[in-house]
Parts: C-alpha cells; sequence; structure tokens
C-alpha cells in the first residue's frame, strides 16, 4: 500500500515538473534531466558502442526532449516518450556516421541453447557490441525495446522480411558469443 | 519459447542498468537550452510600462519648459503692466488734445485753426507708435531708451535728427498745402477734389525723396528701421493730410464767407 502511495506521489510530482519544464523552468528541467538521464545514458549505450559519444546522443536527445515538451500530452508514459526520442536520435546518430548498414550476407551462426543467467551485464553489453550494427539494432530494438517487426521496418527503412531475418541471425551470432564469454569466465573461475 | 526466454533474461538485466552521465552533461545542455531561448522574452506588460513612464516622462519634460516660457513671459508682464498706464496717460493725453483742438478750432481765427490742426496731424505719430502690441519689443523700446538716456549714442542720435528732419519736413509740406489751399479760398474759388489730390501727391512724392536722402546720407540704424516700419504700420500721409483737411475745410470755408461779407 505504501508503495502504492509512493508511486501515485511521484506521477503527481512529475507532472507537475513537466508543466513547469513546458514553461522552460530550469530547475522543473534539470530535476527530470536527473530522474531519467542514467536510465536513457543506458538505452543510448545499446546502440551505441562509445560512451561519450552515448552520452552526446543522450543529452541531443534531452535538448530535444525540452524543446518539444508543449508536444507531450500526457498520454503513455513520460519514460516512455523520452525512450523513443533517444531511440531514434541513437539511430539517427549511427545514420550520420554510415554504421547502419543493414549486412544482407548470412553469418554463420550456429544453433546454441544459451542460458544468460550467469552472465554479467557487462558480458552481455560486449556480446552485443561486437555484434555488426544491422544486427545489433534490429536485435535491440525488437528484443530490449519491444519494438514490431513492421515498426523495426518503418524506423530503418527495410522491409518487415529483412527485419525478421536480421533478427534471427542477430540473436543466434549472440547467443554463440555469450556462450564463449560463459565458457571462458566459467573456464576462468576453475 | 526459448528466444523468448532470452530475450526476456537479456532485456531484464540490462534494463536494471544505470549510466551515470559525466558531472558537465548537465550544463552542456543547460548552455544549449539557453542558447536555444535566446534573450528572455519581455512581457507585453512590461513593454507598456515602459512606454506609460516615456509617455510621463515627455510630459513631464514639457511641463518643465512650458513652466519656463512661462516664467520667461511672467518676466516680461511687469514691464507690460508698467507700460499699460503710460499708454493709457498718452491715449488719455491725445483724448484731451483733440477737444482742446476743437474749442481752439471754433474760437481762432482760419490761419491758427490750420496752424493746429497741422500740428495736430504731425503730433500723434508718437503715441500711434506705442500702440504695439508686441511685449518684446516694447521691453527692447524701454531698454534701448534707457540706455540711450544713460548713454546716448551717436547712431542713435543721427537716427533722431533723421526723424526731426522727415518730420519738419512733413509739416512744411502740410503747410504749404494749407497754404496753398487757403489762398484759393482767398481768391474765393472752389477747391476741388482733382486740386487737392495733385497737392498731396506732389507733397507725398517729396516727402518720400527727402526719406529716400536721409536714408542714403544717414548709417543704417535699428531705431531707424523700426521707426519706418512703424511709420508703415500707420496711416499714410496724404489720407492723414486728406482726413483733416476734410474735417476742418467746412469750418475754413465758412470762416472765409463771412470775412468777405
Amino acid at each position: 500500500m505504501k508503495s502504492f502511495l509512493k508511486v501515485i506521489s511521484l506521477n503527481n510530482n512529475e507532472k507537475a515538473l513537466i508543466q513547469k519544464a513546458k514553461k522552460n523552468n530550469r530547475e522543473a528541467q534539470h530535476r527530470l534531466y536527473e530522474l531519467y538521464a542514467s536510465k536513457m545514458l543506458s538505452v543510448c549505450r545499446y546502440y551505441i558502442n562509445d560512451l561519450q559519444q552515448a552520452e552526446d546522443v543522450m543529452l541531443s536527445g534531452f535538448f530535444k526532449v525540452f524543446t518539444h515538451l508543449k508536444n507531450y500530452r500526457g498520454e503513455g508514459s513520460f519514460e516512455g516518450w523520452i525512450r523513443k526520442i533517444m531511440v531514434r536520435e541513437a539511430i539517427s546518430f549511427l545514420r550520420q556516421q554510415k554504421k547502419m548498414e543493414i549486412s544482407i550476407e548470412d553469418q554463420v551462426v550456429k544453433d546454441v541453447a544459451q542460458n544468460t543467467s550467469s552472465l554479467e551485464v557487462a558480458d552481455i553489453q560486449n556480446a552485443i557490441d561486437t555484434l555488426p550494427e544491422g544486427y545489433k539494432t534490429v536485435f535491440v530494438l525488437y528484443a530490449i525495446e519491444g519494438y514490431k517487426h513492421h515498426e523495426i521496418a518503418k524506423l530503418l527503412d527495410i522491409t518487415e522480411g529483412t527485419s525478421k531475418s536480421q533478427l534471427f541471425k542477430a540473436r543466434k551470432l549472440l547467443q554463440g558469443k555469450l556462450a564463449a564469454f560463459d565458457k571462458r569466465t566459467s573456464y576462468g573461475a576453475k | 519459447m526459448e528466444q523468448n526466454k532470452f530475450d526476456n533474461e537479456i532485456r531484464t538485466k540490462l534494463g536494471k542498468r544505470r549510466l551515470e552521465p559525466s558531472e558537465g552533461a548537465w550544463e552542456k545542455l543547460s548552455q544549449r537550452l539557453e542558447a536555444e531561448e535566446g534573450p528572455k522574452k519581455v512581457s507585453p506588460i512590461l513593454w507598456m510600462g515602459i512606454a506609460a513612464s516615456l509617455v510621463g516622462l515627455l510630459l513631464l519634460v514639457s511641463q518643465f519648459f512650458n513652466a519656463d516660457s512661462n516664467a520667461v513671459m511672467d518676466q516680461n508682464t511687469p514691464i507690460k503692466v508698467v507700460k499699460t498706464p503710460l499708454n493709457t496717460e498718452v491715449e488719455t493725453e491725445t483724448k484731451k488734445d483733440v477737444p482742446a483742438v476743437k474749442n481752439e478750432q471754433d474760437n481762432l481765427t482760419p490761419k491758427a485753426s490750420l496752424n493746429a490742426v497741422a500740428e495736430r496731424l504731425v503730433k500723434p505719430e508718437a503715441p500711434a507708435s506705442n500702440k504695439i502690441e508686441n511685449p518684446i519689443i516694447i521691453q527692447e523700446s524701454i531698454v534701448l531708451d534707457e540706455s540711450v538716456a544713460r548713454n546716448p549714442l551717436p547712431g542713435n542720435k543721427a537716427s533722431s535728427e533723421i526723424a526731426d528732419n522727415t518730420s519738419d519736413f512733413e509739416a512744411q509740406k502740410i503747410e504749404d498745402i494749407v497754404k496753398n489751399v487757403q489762398a484759393v479760398a482767398d481768391r474765393q474759388q472752389e477747391v476741388s477734389d482733382a486740386y487737392l489730390d495733385s497737392l498731396f501727391t506732389a507733397a507725398e512724392k517729396d516727402i518720400q525723396r527727402q526719406k529716400f536722402i536721409n536714408k542714403t546720407k544717414g548709417t543704417v540704424d535699428a531705431d531707424a528701421l523700426l521707426a519706418d516700419v512703424e511709420n508703415e504700420l500707420d496711416e499714410s500721409f496724404r489720407t492723414k493730410v486728406f482726413d483733416a483737411l476734410k474735417s476742418s475745410f467746412n469750418s475754413v470755408k465758412t470762416t472765409v464767407a463771412n470775412r468777405n461779407n
């Protein structure tokens, strides 16, 4: 009951902060930034290997959040709205860097059933970082962000089939990489 | 199902991750936001306030300057007030003079009455010049008069001499006209308007010539110019003489007729 009341209180506080931030109240903007910056930097880091570049993208995302805050009508969660902006900003960055290339070459993927419970977050991120950009982006969008294939296709300007095949291959490749990580760490632990 | 499990495990683990931004990150973002917003917009109410205060300031300044000009006028006013009684005195004097002349006309001989008329025609020029309405000019003339009284200047002297010469010449001309008219009356001939006109025209021309000669001889002086303008403002010499003669001609004619009888 206490946690439920706390959530309601936070929600009310967030609404008040958003209203103030819409009027360019810098203090309210700072509070909102503090609330979501660490989470959004993590989101940007899914797509961008370099942490500093990820931070720059996150700041650009927040800049767009605050300059377009009047467009937020309160429909859906505020976090979800910010998250969408961050994802678009990250993809835009990758396009500018010409890293956003969807590879149609099939990579040799072994069908490996992988249990990730024993892996650390950093290992998972490292495994994701090693994926080709196209595989990585489609996998993160689908598996972590929860986008549908038609949404991914529209966002990345590819076909749904390409999105599905990229996901399939990304998943297999990642499982193989994680299995290799797991073997190495298990061996090292022993 | 295994694929969903794999995805969920990765989502759960990465979803819990938090990466703290660097220390200067917010400052960078804040500066970008400041630059985007630009200079803070001044509310319309503030603009209206500024405009109202400007209008108020202008009104105050205009009031101040008006007060100053009024003060200047106030400084002039006493002089005007002082001058007014003088004018009234002069006017009363002239008013007194007129009936006196009329009385004299009743009792004097035609010659004497003609002389009196001639004197009256010459004298009124002085009070007429004092009737200028502009107080500033009056003040200047007063100041000039006072300064002349203290330190008579040669230029003023010359101008007064010129004025005296002109008035003497005018008096002489009037006397000549009166003599001519009297001579015609003595011969019991009727004085026609054409004859009078010719006399006036000749006298006027002579006076103008005399004035011109005086001007060319003398130096240009502010007082002389002012007197010239004042003379222009007055009735013309011809009109004055004509009016005077018209008013006294009947009485002269009657007197001459009685004497002949």
